[in-house]
């Protein structure tokens, strides 16, 4: 089942080769490490683009996005199985 | 591509590898637009609806597409594509035509490349067809699906033609294979060896094409992507996520679809002499009305005015499901307006677009279109990654 979260939440990230990699995101006073980016892909609003990774926790998969216009990271979705 | 969008959400959603999944438009919306090979296994097919797929396959799991996702796959895949050669044809969001001619790779090499490139970025698997032109091309590449490449070269098509059915040929349809059979026309084979002055009769000049089509020989000039930019109309329209009776909610959706089928007229330079409204009932029974107008029009209230009073005039039998706005007879507006209130109306519609362009497109909107906006969207047939046509 897939939950609209649409948070602005605080994530570890590591950007190498023109790309990010979100690690470990912070939702609720919870850490949650990312153990993989299952796809990624952009939008845009305007001027500004927003990159999209499905990140499968050790539970659930979620929706991380980062708006490179604003610098912010946020909870999009939460799904579960 | 094989099952795209399906492929995409099994990518996406490691719990769904494996498993019958069917993609539908949204979550209240019925109809499957793909299913993954799992559920094709059961019979499963695109354009059933989830009722239909659920009596099939119990186990179905339903999942409500992301269109932004497709669409920016197909564009990174189309880059991939053009980076192998620039003789591109893309002719929907999952499938392209690539000319191979000239180049200095085998086109074996070549279809493995395009393989291993499109699994490495997207774990995507696709099917590859090499054959000397686009119809055999095609149909090899329907031949080893999934995750299939096969080759065949000009003195194997007689041979593999032979015995295929001809519904299997692109471009031959439901109605098309019935009239064939009526001739007693069941296989390539059969067609290609029919007098063709026989088919010319019954079916006047696509006779010849059937002719060379049952031959293998039925060549359809490749259209590379960047020359087949010219629209020849712009039109949204959008499947609406539940059937609706009321006539001003459906004036609400014309209006949106009129702000954006306006803003990307503007952003090409864009006038029209012809608007159309297309409007679904929720039998599937569809019709179009249009009108030719006595002035061009390029700005959202000129439309929307044309198309109202075409809206205006319709009596609505059924409930709604789906809407559809298109203007046509383009060509590119050059008229520099000579009266100051059309100086200023212009520059109004020109300063909102900006805006748009650089907010998002909900930034500023009419009032009216406010309720509707968060209508989910359809990826047109016509979508193509670039030009014109890259719009969702």
């Amino acid at each position: 089942m897939k939950t609209s979260i649409n948070e602005t939440i605080k994530v570890g990230a590591v950007f190498e080769n023109t790309k990010a990699r979100p690690v470990w995101f912070v939702w609720k006073k919870s850490k949650y490490a990312v153990l993989a980016i299952t796809y990624q892909w952009k939008t845009r609003t305007g001027r500004e683009t927003q990159h999209h990774f499905a990140a499968q926790g050790p539970e659930d998969l979620y929706e991380l996005v980062y708006n490179s216009g604003t610098l912010t990271w946020t909870l999009a979705t939460v799904e579960t199985e | 591509m094989d099952a795209f969008f399906a492929s995409v959400e099994q990518r996406t959603k490691p719990f769904l590898r494996g498993k019958p999944v069917a993609v539908t438009g949204s979550e209240q919306r019925t109809v499957i637009t793909t299913s993954s090979y799992e559920a094709r296994a059961f019979g499963v097919k695109t354009g059933m609806t989830k009722y239909e797929a659920k009596k099939l396959c119990p186990d179905i799991i339903l999942v409500a597409g992301n269109n932004h996702k497709y669409t920016y796959t197909c564009s990174q895949i189309v880059k991939i594509l053009k980076s192998i050669t620039p003789m591109i044809e893309v002719y929907s969001i999952d499938e392209s035509f690539l000319d191979l001619a000239g180049l200095q790779k085998k086109p074996i090499d070549i279809g493995y490349e395009i393989k291993q490139r499109i699994w490495e970025e997207f774990g995507l698997t696709c099917s590859v067809g090499i054959a000397p032109n686009k119809l055999i091309a095609k149909l090899a590449s329907n031949m080893n699906k999934p995750d299939g490449l096969k080759i065949i070269s000009k003195n194997m098509v007689p041979e593999i033609l032979e015995n295929i059915s001809v519904n299997e040929l692109w471009g031959i349809g439901r109605k098309l294979t019935q009239h064939l059979a009526a001739m007693n026309i069941y296989t390539c084979g059969q067609l290609g060896r029919f007098p063709v002055s026989c088919l010319r009769r019954r079916f006047g000049v696509t006779g010849e094409h059937l002719h060379k089509m049952g031959l293998g020989t039925a060549e359809t000039p490749l259209t590379p992507t960047d020359k087949s930019l010219d629209a020849k109309s712009v039109g949204h329209s959008m499947t609406l996520p539940k059937d609706i009776t009321s006539r001003q909610e459906i004036a609400r959706k014309i209006l949106l679809l009129t702000e954006r089928v306006g803003r990307r007229m503007r952003r090409d330079g864009l006038s029209a002499k012809v608007v159309g409204i297309t409007i679904r009932y929720n039998n599937f029974h569809t019709f179009c009305r249009q009108k030719t107008l006595a002035k061009s029009v390029w700005d959202t209230k000129s439309i929307y005015v044309a198309l109202i009073s075409i809206y205006n005039k319709l009596s609505l039998k059924l409930p709604v499901r789906l809407v559809g706005v298109k203007v046509s007879h383009l060509f590119q507006d050059c008229t520099i307006p000579l009266f100051e209130e059309e100086k200023k109306s212009r520059n109004l519609v020109l300063a909102v677009d900006k805006v748009s362009a650089n907010f998002g497109e909900t930034a500023i909107l009419s009032a009216s279109s406010l309720l509707c906006r968060k209508t989910p969207r359809v990826i047109s047939p016509a979508w193509r990654p670039e030009g014109t046509r890259n719009y969702i």
